[in-house]
């Protein structure tokens, strides 16, 4: 009896001696606080607004450089659209002179009983003929005298 | 008694005179009449339709008259305006009446009969202002005037 009662004791004893010194060697092993520092925290956040300043920066520039190469191929753009349908338009309204080979398309278009347009009418008697062909001609060869000549 | 006589003589001078020069202007200057041919090389291709454009010295030259050419299908007298004829300036044009009748090669498409003042032959030049083959597309060709033979 005695000796189970010493023995309890001890037990005991380690039991608090080891609870004791665990919570110590657990504070001493905890490691410290993750948290940086205020003047590191407010370093980097001056660190990021200098960067983000940077690279706002440098977006904006990039946008501004891009901006004339967008306005010189829309311009392009407008100009070739400008210059086909001038084309197109002076075609159907006769603004180049006429040669003889637009006679003879004429011609040739009327022989094979194609399908002629209203442009086609050059004296504007309504009708598509071989007087429109001599029309044509006429004004592929039409001379103007130089003034006071 | 001399002193009349040398009077009447000195005023009839300028009598003389105005005789003289209208003499002169009365005298017809030397005129010629020639042919030029217009001639279109369309090298390879086969000619269907051509257009020339021919300047020459409205001063000393008259177009009196516009042939067609050789070949069947140029052989009736061109397109062209009667203003042409003395302005310096005259424009040629023609097109084959069927396609067949289109040929390749240096060929003469037109003739000007010409009234030329002065002894010195006719200076003219021909321009190609278009060409096509059969089926309207444009082609290249070279044109050229030359003295028609037996013209001198």
């Amino acid at each position: 009896m005695g000796t189970e009662g010493h023995d309890l004791n001890q037990d005991r004893q380690l039991q608090q001696l080891e609870s004791a010194l665990g919570a110590d060697l657990r504070r001493a092993l905890r490691p410290e606080a993750a948290e940086p520092p205020a003047r590191v925290d407010a370093a980097v956040a001056e660190m990021i607004r200098t960067r983000s300043g940077e690279v706002r920066r440098q977006l904006a520039a990039g946008r501004t450089r891009r901006w004339p190469v967008w306005a010189a191929a829309a311009a392009a753009l407008l100009l070739a659209a400008g210059v086909w349908t001038a084309a197109v338009m002076g075609r159907g309204a006769g603004a180049r002179r006429p040669d003889i080979i637009d006679a003879y398309l004429l011609e040739r278009r009327i022989e094979s009983g194609a399908r002629l347009d209203a442009a086609s009418d050059q004296n504007g008697d309504g009708r598509v003929d071989r007087a429109d062909v001599e029309a044509l001609a006429r004004r592929a060869v039409e001379v103007r005298r130089k003034e006071g000549a | 008694m001399r002193a009349p006589l040398l009077l009447a003589a000195l005023a009839l001078l300028p009598l003389g005179a105005a005789l003289a020069a209208g003499e002169a202007a009365a005298r017809p200057t030397t005129s010629s009449f020639r042919a030029v041919d217009v001639w279109v090389d369309s090298g390879t291709e086969r000619l269907a339709a051509y257009q020339v454009e021919v300047t020459y010295d409205a001063a000393r030259v008259r177009i009196v008259g516009v042939e067609g050419g050789e070949p069947a299908g140029f052989r009736d007298a061109p397109w062209f305006d009667e203003a042409g004829k003395t302005g310096g300036r005259i424009v040629l044009a023609a097109f084959v009446p069927q396609d067949s009748q289109a040929v390749n090669g240096a060929r003469r498409v037109a003739r000007l009969h010409l009234q030329v003042e002065g002894d010195a032959a006719p200076a003219l030049t021909v321009k190609l202002v278009a060409a096509a083959k059969p089926g309207g597309e444009r082609i290249k060709a070279g044109a050229v005037p030359r003295l028609a033979e037996g013209s001198k």
